[in-house]
């Protein structure tokens, strides 16, 4: 028996799969090279693509894990919560694709309550050649 | 720590069916490489009407956004998903064509009280669907109020 039973406070996983647009096309992309065998990306390519998902947290201090993919067409992207940015223009570029990237933000303050996450597009690495952010997962690890 | 302590401000909580109890008919999970997760949760030996799966689930009183993810295709039954008994959704995974990654969200479903099951239950069949093929979706409950 496999569920997710999740205490206040405690750790929280989110697979990335579904979300409110705020601008842009976003879906679910299968790829078997990856975590989960998928990611959600937009399609549309563009500078301020975004999307956001509700998010329930105990206030504490979390580890946040962020599970990508880079390639040469990838966007800096910005993961805010409740507008305040807690991952600042990660760049997911790179000049060969490669899957299954972890950022880790360290020591991220939180606040109880429901939240809103969001995921942006922020710019993006002179050497890139778009504005596509790819994600599979995002965790959030309580540390204090 | 009672159920009413575990969540009491809301958390969300995903579900991935991979092994539940069942209470009618036979759930196995089989690899599909088309699907998130590399595969699905269905009553593949049985596939009959009123085939059912729980899973313990606890949710806490609140305000739920309600994202599930499944496969729709030709030979597939209605599944009612319900939390201790109440039926909070009806699904069709009928189509006439296979499709892989159908996401289904329902928002806004108000949870009174703390919840402990959640049950998959087949439950029908479109008229045009030739079988009761039933795969249960993995979900995924986000709190919103």
């Amino acid at each position: 028996m496999t569920y997710e039973l999740m205490p206040v406070g405690k750790n929280y996983d989110m697979v990335i799969f579904d979300g409110d647009i705020v601008q842009g096309t976003w879906a679910l992309v299968i790829n078997t090279a990856q975590l989960l065998n998928c990611y959600y990306a937009n399609s549309t390519n563009a500078d301020d693509d975004e999307f956001i998902v509700p998010l329930v947290l105990g206030k504490g201090t979390y580890d946040v894990h962020l599970v990508y993919v880079e390639s040469s067409n990838r966007a800096k992207m910005d993961v805010s919560v409740d507008g305040n940015v807690i991952i600042n223009q990660l760049d997911m570029y790179a000049a060969a694709t490669a899957y299954n990237i972890i950022h880790e933000e360290s020591n991220v303050a939180i606040g109880g309550g429901v939240h809103m996450l969001s995921f942006k597009a922020n710019g993006k690495n002179a050497a890139s050649s778009g504005y596509t952010c790819a994600l599979s997962h995002i965790s959030f690890r309580k540390v204090a | 720590m009672t159920l009413h302590d575990v969540q009491k401000d809301g958390t969300n909580v995903d579900l991935i069916p991979i092994d539940g109890d069942a209470v009618a008919g036979t759930w196995d999970f089989a690899v599909n490489a088309n699907q998130i997760f590399n595969g699905y949760y269905m009553n593949l030996a049985t596939h009959a009407n009123n085939d059912q799966v729980t899973f313990p689930l606890v949710l806490g009183k609140g305000t739920y956004d309600v994202s599930m993810i499944y496969i729709t295709s030709s030979n597939r039954a209605k599944l009612d998903v319900a939390l201790d008994g109440n039926t909070i959704i009806n699904l069709d995974q009928y189509s006439a064509i296979s499709t892989f990654n159908v996401i289904h969200r329902e928002s806004a479903v108000v949870i009174r009280h703390p919840t402990k099951t959640i049950s998959f239950t087949v439950n029908g069949k479109n008229a045009a669907s030739s079988d009761y093929y039933a795969g249960c979706p993995y979900m995924s409950f986000r709190r919103v109020a």
